[in-house]
């Protein structure tokens, strides 16, 4: 609660959608699906994770350490392009409920 | 421009593109009195729309839960519901009917208010609002300034009275992120009445264009009813050829110079855009001026590019979709009852909107 404030994005990253285990994933695989509308918004947000290519957005890496602005992205793309799941199990990552 | 002195006009696709992609260019300087622009007054400082990320990334985190394509998908029953009453009534009445009052209307207020948790008696309210609002020279400046002021004053008062009755619905989101991400309750209700303006406002204008295009050129109309499958390519052609926009876009303001499509824009200098233009562009859409239901790959950017991409582009694809599918599958007799170069229109306001659209069936 208290590193709330300073932080820009300022949810904590989770992982807890199966059978409401809480334990944090150790890997995170990421994929823009075909929905993609390029507006860049993705991009905007976690440019670390993101990229235009030809005017499609792309994963920078297909396997990620938990990150909050990969979630954020997940969250604000308008086409609900981004996929997020658990490397290990599958399941997917989603943002708060 | 109208007010506030000169600004660069962008009417290419790319640069389009680049220019709402480029964080350089700030929503939030271009609130300042003196920033170029077709309305009487500026936009204010603290809603969405005049936010820069990081700010606007983080305030948008917290209402795009409520527009995602999850959400909407669970609303599209309640849609069609509100679609079908609507019907129904144009069916017991008969013809000739209104469809801007009976359909155009009604259906995106009930939307946007049921999402947002505007109690029922209120919305007439703002409805005679929002057209103040989107005004360039239907009212003035200080009609503006009043309405600005008199919905933001309600909705302040809706975020008190749901801090003692906490709801379901955006209202109840906001007052939270009150907390959460220390907004003040004025930008808290500018957020708020900048999410129902533009829920509904756009909405009702695009459904009321749609129904008028389909129907001045009816063999349009006459292809959707028999080959209702067209819809889904029909709609992003809806979305691409209607202009919305009697004006330019809102304008930005460069930060510093930037050079774009060949040309140099000083810091501080005002940008618009004419989005029809860009999606009339033939370096991107075969033969732009025709209408074509079936068209794919449609890049349009009817709900923008970039971080200020619309954020209820889910929700107005399906109120539109149900709108219309509503109509060609109840009314597949459907025309309109006046030729369609008499069909009046609003003006004097930044939407381009039938002010009536009477049909027949
Ligand atoms: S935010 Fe979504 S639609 Fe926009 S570029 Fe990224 S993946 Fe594509």
């Amino acid at each position: 609660m208290e590193a709330r404030a300073d932080r820009p994005l300022p949810r904590t990253p989770r992982g807890d959608v199966v059978s409401g285990e809480t334990s944090q994933p150790r890997r995170w695989r990421v994929r823009v699906t075909e929905k993609c509308g390029g507006c860049g918004m993705c991009v905007m947000t976690a440019p670390l994770y993101f990229q235009l290519v030809d005017g499609y957005s792309q994963a920078r890496h297909s396997e990620v350490e938990p990150d909050d602005a990969v979630l954020a992205a997940a969250e604000l793309c308008p086409m609900s392009a981004i996929e997020v799941v658990d490397a290990d199990t599958g399941a997917e990552v989603t943002p708060t409920p | 421009m109208p007010f506030g002195g000169d600004a660069w006009l962008l009417t290419g696709y790319a640069e389009i593109k680049q220019f709402l992609a480029d964080p350089r260019f700030s929503s939030l300087e271009a609130t300042q009195p003196d920033t170029a622009r077709v309305t009487p007054l500026p936009l204010r400082p603290g809603n969405l729309l005049t936010m820069d990320p990081p700010d606007h990334t983080r305030i948008r985190r917290v209402v795009v839960k409520a527009f995602s394509m999850r959400r909407v998908e669970q609303l599209r029953d309640r849609i069609r519901e509100v679609v079908d009453e609507q019907l129904d009534q144009l069916v017991a009445r008969g013809p000739p009917a209104d469809l801007v009052a009976s359909l155009a209307v009604p259906m995106p207020v009930v939307m946007i208010s049921e999402l947002l948790g505007i109690p029922s008696a209120d919305r007439e309210r703002f409805r005679r609002h929002s057209d103040v609002l989107v005004s360039t020279t239907a009212y003035d400046a200080a009609e503006v300034n009043r309405t600005r002021t008199a919905l933001e004053e309600y909705f302040q008062e809706l975020l008190e009275q749901r801090r003692s009755r906490p709801t379901d619905d955006l209202v109840s989101t906001l007052l939270e992120a009150m907390d959460t991400e220390r907004l003040t309750p004025l930008e808290t209700a500018r957020t708020g009445v900048g999410i129902l303006m533009a829920g509904h406002e756009t909405s009702l204008s695009m459904i009321s264009n749609s129904c008028f295009l389909l129907l001045s050129q009816r063999e349009l109309y006459a292809r959707l009813v028999a080959e209702p499958s067209l819809l889904p390519t029909a709609i992003e052609e809806l979305l691409r050829y209607i202009p919305l926009r009697s004006t330019g876009s809102f304008p930005r303001r460069a930060t510093e110079d930037v050079e774009l499509g060949g040309v140099l824009i000083r810091k501080g200098e005002t940008v618009i855009f004419q989005r029809a233009a860009a999606d009339r562009d033939e370096r991107v859409f075969t033969c732009p001026e025709k209408i074509d239901l079936a068209r794919r790959p449609n890049p349009h950017l009817g709900f923008g590019h970039g971080a200020h991409h619309c954020l209820g582009a889910a929700l107005a694809r399906v109120e539109l979709s149900l709108a219309l599918e509503g109509l060609i599958r109840r009314f597949p007799d459907l025309r309109l009852a006046v030729p369609g170069d008499q069909v009046p229109w609003k003006p004097g306001l930044i939407a381009r909107c039938p002010a009536r659209l009477e049909v027949t069936w």
